[in-house]
């Protein structure tokens, strides 16, 4: 099975001359989740739908499991589930019609053990027979997470989810998406205006700003990147001085010295090799810290000031 | 079954979930109990009898122009509710073409408006020859004098179900597109009168939605075939059609 699930190569949308998404190029690996991020009006609605075929394209392409959305419409959009929004739902049905109603619609063979399955990961087997409109509001998030994930699609996209929802609803949400793709092994695609949300839920983030990409961020300590990517090390020694001459001559560089504390930019790898290079000269170590760049502080570096909510 | 079959019954589940069809039928057959109900009465008091086939012909005759409109509500609301509650996102984001969820949802009000119809024909029907005289003739009568004119004048009922249907389409508005169409239905008889003389008229679609003239043995305008009949017909239904589909394809959904 191919590693990419999604991928959009030079996409652009203009709507009466002007250019909403310019050359967005990115690509979403199977069985993580990403979170879309920008400041507002920065085209993360308009590029998801693009995405899922509400919207046309100018130029570009875009590939779910390699099947282009335009001219393969119908084998594109059968590995999508999608919520765009707040999770519009016939209210006048209940949720059982209403799952069922998706489930012709997937164009797949859905089978009900299936369906059960779903509807016992999104705790609704009491609510299945009453009528949407009488759902709560995160009965029916839930129950449009169950509409988007019965046919087994290989991308889940979600575009602000957490609109509307009170922070247990928030949380509840959270904790679904990460017990997805874990158990279901799908990419989930999540943009939000919430960085903490998104720091919390997401293996890595995709930043874009007036409709171009600013960059990539891993956020989970899993991957090889992230483990090859340097980060601030702060070491507090007894002597500082003597610590960074005895680094002289080593790959531990550059060092800076201030009130003992020496600081290092290091890998994740180099982390026990430095203390134990320390240890080795007999150099006291009272504390190891690292200072961790928030994806608050990284993401206006990216956007260079680009306010968010 | 084929995807097509499972998008007509999706829609037939949506539009028999909401409240109008029952209330709909409901208020029919109260029409239908009122009607019987006053007949019994004036029998009972002297008054004349009545066959069971003319008072089937009367009561279908009346409800089936009480249907006419409401098809063109349902047409309208097929599209505009979608739009109207966001779920329109939801139709458009599945393997489904945007051509063949508009095909769907044109075949299943046709099927509900035949149903409706022929429901009401056939509990009327039943009704009217358990209660009345039907020495005046059986089911063969019923076929000539009710049945066949009905079909033969569903040309002008699918027309205006169409225009409303691509009204609901173009503006996305429900008071607007039933407006459209039954303005548009009741302007007809009048404009007629006016443009019937000119030479042009025969390629207007209005002279070619009721064939019921041909059945009788005589064109809607002289020297007309049915042919060509059909044909203008077929044309005029065709471009709405086309109209729709393509705006509906066109459309960006925000």
């Amino acid at each position: 099975m191919n590693d990419i699930v999604v991928e959009l190569r030079n996409v652009t949308k203009k709507i009466r001359g002007k250019t909403l998404i310019d050359q967005l190029s990115f690509q979403v690996k199977r069985g993580e989740i990403y979170g879309f991020l920008g400041p507002n009006g920065a085209g993360k609605t308009t590029t998801i739908r693009m995405m899922v075929g509400l919207m046309s394209i100018t130029s570009g392409t875009i590939l779910i499991e390699g099947h282009d959305v335009v001219k393969n419409r119908a084998e594109a959009m059968a590995h999508v589930g999608a919520i765009v929004e707040n999770p519009e739902l016939y209210k006048f049905m209940t949720g059982r019609q209403n799952l069922q109603h998706f489930t012709r619609m997937s164009g797949k063979a859905v089978s009900q053990s299936r369906i059960d399955d779903i509807v016992k990961l999104v705790e609704l087997e009491q609510a299945l027979d009453k009528k949407v409109k009488n759902y709560s509001l995160g009965m029916r998030q839930r129950l449009g997470i169950a509409q988007a994930l019965l046919h087994q699609p290989s991308i889940l996209i979600l575009d602000e989810p957490t609109n509307g929802l009170d922070p247990a609803g928030i949380r509840e949400l959270r904790d679904y998406l990460k017990r997805l793709a874990r158990e279901e092994n799908i990419s989930i695609l999540v943009s939000s205006h919430l960085l903490s949300e998104i720091e919390l839920m997401c293996d890595r983030v995709v930043v874009i700003q007036h409709g171009k990409y600013v960059g990539e961020q891993i956020l989970d300590t899993k991957h090889t990147e992230e483990q090859q990517a340097t980060r601030t090390i702060q070491f507090h020694v007894e002597q500082g001085e003597t610590a960074v001459q005895s680094l002289e001559g080593t790959s531990y560089q550059p060092a800076q010295v201030e009130n003992n504390v020496v600081t290092l930019t290091l890998t994740r790898d180099q982390i026990p090799e430095v203390v134990e290079h320390f240890v080795r000269h007999h150099i006291k170590i009272y504390e190891v810290r690292s200072i961790a760049e928030t994806l608050e502080d990284k993401f206006l570096s990216m956007t260079k000031g680009g306010h968010i909510q | 079954m084929s995807y097509f079959t499972s998008l007509v019954q999706n829609e037939w589940m949506k539009i028999t979930s909401k409240r109008q069809l029952p209330y709909y039928l409901i208020f029919l057959f109260v029409v239908l109990a009122a009607a019987i109900g006053l007949q019994l009465w004036s029998q009972s008091e002297g008054g004349s009898e009545v066959g069971s086939v003319g008072f089937t012909s009367f009561i279908f005759g009346i409800t089936s122009v009480f249907t006419g409109i409401f098809s063109i509500v349902i047409a309208s609301q097929i599209i505009t509710d979608e739009f109207k509650d966001g779920t329109i996102k939801q139709l458009l984001i599945r393997p489904a073409s945007r051509t063949m969820i508009l095909m769907s949802k044109l075949v299943t009000i046709i099927l509900v408006v035949l149903f409706v119809n022929l429901a009401m024909l056939l509990v009327t029907a039943l009704a009217a020859f358990i209660l009345f005289d039907s020495s005046a003739g059986g089911i063969n009568v019923l076929w000539e004098g009710t049945i066949l004119p009905f079909f033969l004048t569903l040309p002008n009922e699918l027309f205006y179900i169409l225009v409303a249907f691509t009204a609901a389409v173009l503006t996305r508005s429900l008071g607007l597109s039933i407006s459209i169409a039954v303005i548009l239905n009741s302007l007809a008889g009048m404009l007629s009168i006016f443009i019937a003389e000119k030479p042009w008229y025969k390629y207007t679609v209005f002279p070619h939605l009721n064939w019921k003239s041909y059945y009788m043995g005589q064109p809607p305008i002289e020297g007309v075939t049915f042919g060509f009949t059909f044909g203008i017909f077929t044309l005029y239904m065709l471009a709405l059609l086309l109209i729709s589909i393509w705006v509906f394809k066109k459309r960006d959904i925000q």
